[in-house]
């Protein structure tokens, strides 16, 4: 690393030290992109109806503060409810794949090939039966998380090793205590992994149905605000909700490394 | 080898009795009244509209849209998306500028993104592609690092100690060795793009797959609703498996 | 490619192999905390046609010097030479390489691991199809030319590896632990018939090893190197007749040979 000495002019040189930092070039980079979203609408570069200055975007947040913190309480409350859906029937059901064999070795590849399938079609069949109230939108979040969380679980509870189990049946371990002390804890990992991935989707899954058919929250909110060029609003809104999925990865990353802290470290795969 | 064939043979007529059996089910259900024909139509009735709808111009005419909307982004794309992430995994100074950034955008849900596409896209064709090439973009990218990163050095070291020519290290080594982490990307690219194309005709849009399925939910043709579903899931897992036999094919060789 | 020599397509025939020095070499390599002198002042010769072991504790160095001799990594001072020529790249003709079971390439059959160094050189298919399937049957691999290494167990895939670097027919093989990954049966035999065929054609042999026996049982001569910064602590004549026997391990001979090596590398791992 090379540091410039104080008091150099910015002559060309010296910016040509400075980049050779990529952390330098990363800064720089993301420096011009916050900067082009300010000054393009401002300078007409680009339609205000496609991009709203950053200050504009930020400012809406502030002054409309209220409806988006409504919005998002709404959305809040049905992505609990979807969660305990998606995590407690795709654990429940991955747990039981995983650790029958039959059922494993039918069952699951079947299991993996509805993963590929666009879920998002089935959400008319919710709005259909359920209306576009608070129903649809736990039941279709709670689908949309219930897969991954599912194949997480059955892959964490197929790879326990084996010895662990004979060991514990050596030591006299009925079936309800393997599973607690052995088939569980071995599984741990890949179970978080589960949540983590799970939550997400099932996030996306409630926002999805909130921005195609809903009353209230914060997909709603960006919807309507896009139907009304609100442009700001919408930038607002998306935002908020990068922000909502990154805090949930975050906080099941906590509970993750307090609940794995005995285990060595894994490299995070996809 | 026999024993091998006859129980995986086994397990597939088991998967097919198990899928039948679940059509058989949901039959049962709506015949007994046990669900309400109204709103769960029986599969008596789905699958051969399903089957008319491939001979249906109008629907056939949705397909094509929305099949030249997934394929046009999935062309664009690839390409784009396997060059950034072979650059990040590769050069060194590249991938550490960059690499947080593509992994932190491909943790980002990317659904929310499309009213913004819309204002800058509008609601036709080029939106369609635009959204799609967005969800697709960020598993190709983090999944051609991760092929670049799989090179073991071993084989270049191996391949250069007998001589091997710059072109000779590319076809021999890099090429075989990072095909089936790519084709696994292009794969759930293929997913991300197919899920997005439809969502965003879904969403607002005026053709498309995803334009009629929405279209008969809200006018509560629940017949014509789950045929849709059924042509859209099929189509998706049989792209689904296409690329995964193929990236078994070119993978064989990890056991 | 320039002076592509005919390849030797008869690898079983005799051919006397080339001599290989190693003069004043010193190498540093860059950390973070600085330069670290890893080999200092490494002279030594190995003369054509003989099989020499390279001993030292983990981290001595061993395995850089035989890169510098595969032409992978040039020393920061001093010269590696083959029949006095300075070795500044890959010589594929004249050195083999035999790297850890993991080098071989895993989407490749066992024939076509063993025909790569062939298929680089843009042999003729034929040709090199015939000098891999006859090394894959000396090395008693015949029935299984066709299999992916993930479909051969660890012995066998050194065996394919041993293979490779016998086919090409080069005069001077390099091997860096070869039988590090393989439990201690399949070691002794895999030695054993890298022996059987080594006798056959007198190739000059490198044999980097962690093993004192597998260094005494196989070796003329062995090197053992310091504790880094890697010297050559000194050159022990091996002096066991050939051709080598099991029964040989029980001598007294071999015994003082190992003990011998045994206590210089004891006594620079405590430094």
């Amino acid at each position: 690393m090379s540091m410039r000495t104080a008091g150099g002019n910015d002559d060309r040189s010296g910016w040509i030290l400075l980049l050779k930092n990529p952390l330098v070039l990363r800064l720089a980079c993301l420096g011009m992109i916050l900067a082009f979203w300010e000054i393009a609408p401002r300078m007409g570069w680009v339609s205000p109806v496609m991009l709203a200055p950053l200050s504009a975007t930020v400012i809406s947040g502030v002054t409309d503060f209220g409806v988006f913190a409504r919005n998002l309480g709404v959305t809040f409350g049905s992505l609990a409810l979807a969660l305990l859906i998606a995590l407690g029937g795709g654990g429940a059901v991955g747990l039981l794949l995983g650790s029958v064999r039959p059922l494993r070795t039918t069952l699951l590849p079947i299991m993996s090939s509805i993963y590929a399938v666009p879920l998002v079609v089935v959400y008319p069949v919710f709005t259909a039966w359920a209306g576009i109230g608070v129903e649809s939108k736990v039941l279709f979040g709670g689908l949309y998380g219930f897969f991954p969380m599912l194949l997480a679980t059955a892959a964490g509870v197929r790879t326990v090793d084996g010895g662990y189990m004979v060991a514990a049946r050596s030591m006299g371990a009925t079936r309800f205590q393997m599973i607690r002390h052995i088939m569980l804890p071995a599984a741990l990992p890949s179970i978080m992994s589960g949540v983590r991935i799970g939550s997400a989707m099932t996030a996306i899954g409630v926002v999805v149905a909130e921005m195609m058919a809903a009353t209230a929250g914060i997909g709603f909110l960006i919807t309507q605000n896009r139907t009304m060029f609100n442009t700001a609003e919408v930038y607002f809104g998306v935002f908020l909700v990068v922000v909502l999925a990154g805090t949930i990865d975050w906080a099941v990353s906590v509970i993750e490394r307090r609940a794995g802290s005995s285990y060595p470290r894994k490299v995070r795969t996809l | 080898m026999s024993h091998g064939l006859a129980s995986r043979a086994g397990r597939i007529s088991a998967q097919i009795g198990i899928v039948v059996a679940i059509f058989l089910f949901w039959e049962v259900a709506v015949q007994t009244g046990m669900a309400n024909a109204r709103v769960l139509p029986p599969p008596s009735l789905v699958l051969p509209r399903a089957v008319a709808m491939l001979g249906d111009p109008v629907v056939l005419y949705n397909l094509w849209i929305t099949s030249a909307q997934v394929l046009l982004a999935f062309v664009l794309v690839a390409p784009i998306g396997i060059a950034i992430g072979l650059l990040l995994g590769e050069s060194d100074y590249f991938g550490r500028a960059f690499k947080p950034f593509f992994f932190f955008l491909a943790s980002v849900p990317k659904s929310v993104f499309l009213p913004v596409f819309i204002l800058a896209f509008g609601i036709g064709f080029t939106q369609k592609v635009a959204f799609g090439m967005f969800q697709a973009i960020f598993v190709l990218v983090i999944s051609a690092i991760a092929a670049a990163e799989s090179v073991s050095s071993d084989f270049l070291k191996t391949a250069r100690a007998y001589g091997a020519s710059r072109r000779q290290l590319y076809l021999d080594i890099y090429l075989p060795a990072m095909l089936p982490v790519i084709v696994e990307g292009l794969r759930l690219g293929m997913i991300f793009n197919i899920t997005g194309v439809l969502f965003a005709e879904m969403y607002v849009s005026r053709a498309g797959l995803g334009h009629l399925v929405s279209t008969w939910g809200m006018s509560f043709q629940m017949v014509n609703l789950f045929a849709g579903i059924l042509l859209a899931a099929a189509l998706s897992i049989a792209v689904n498996e296409a690329l995964r036999w193929y990236e078994n094919k070119v993978g064989a060789w990890r056991g | 490619m320039a002076g592509l020599k005919m390849v030797r397509t008869d690898s079983v025939a005799a051919s006397a192999g080339a001599d290989l020095r190693a003069e004043n070499i010193t190498h540093m390599f860059d950390t973070d905390d600085g330069a670290l002198l890893a080999l200092k002042d490494v002279s030594f010769t190995v003369e054509a046609g003989t099989f020499v072991g390279l001993v030292g504790p983990s981290g001595c160095g061993k395995s850089s010097l035989l890169l510098m001799m595969a032409g992978l990594l040039l020393p920061t001072d001093g010269r590696i030479a083959v029949r006095g020529e300075t070795v500044s790249g890959p010589l594929p003709e004249d050195i083999g390489v035999v790297f850890q079971e993991s080098s071989l390439l895993p989407w490749k059959t066992a024939r076509e691991n063993v025909e790569f160094p062939l298929y680089l050189r843009g042999v003729d298919r034929q040709v090199r199809e015939k000098a891999a399937l006859k090394m894959l049957d000396l090395v008693g691999l015949g029935e299984f030319t066709e299999r992916r290494p993930h479909e051969l167990s660890g012995g066998m895939k050194q065996r394919v590896a041993i293979a490779r670097g016998f086919c090409q027919d080069p005069e001077i093989l390099l091997m860096d632990e070869p039988f590090a990954a393989l439990d201690e049966q399949t070691r002794m035999t895999l030695g054993d018939e890298l022996l059987h065929i080594w006798d056959q054609n007198k190739k000059t042999v490198v044999f980097v090893t962690h093993s004192l026996t597998e260094a005494v049982f196989l070796c003329d001569k062995v090197l053992v190197m310091s504790a880094r910064p890697g010297q050559i602590l000194k050159e022990i004549d091996i002096t066991l007749p050939r051709p080598r026997t099991y029964e040989m391990m029980a001598t007294e001979t071999f015994g003082q040979l190992r003990a011998e090596i045994w206590e210089l590398i004891r006594e620079t791992q405590a430094k």
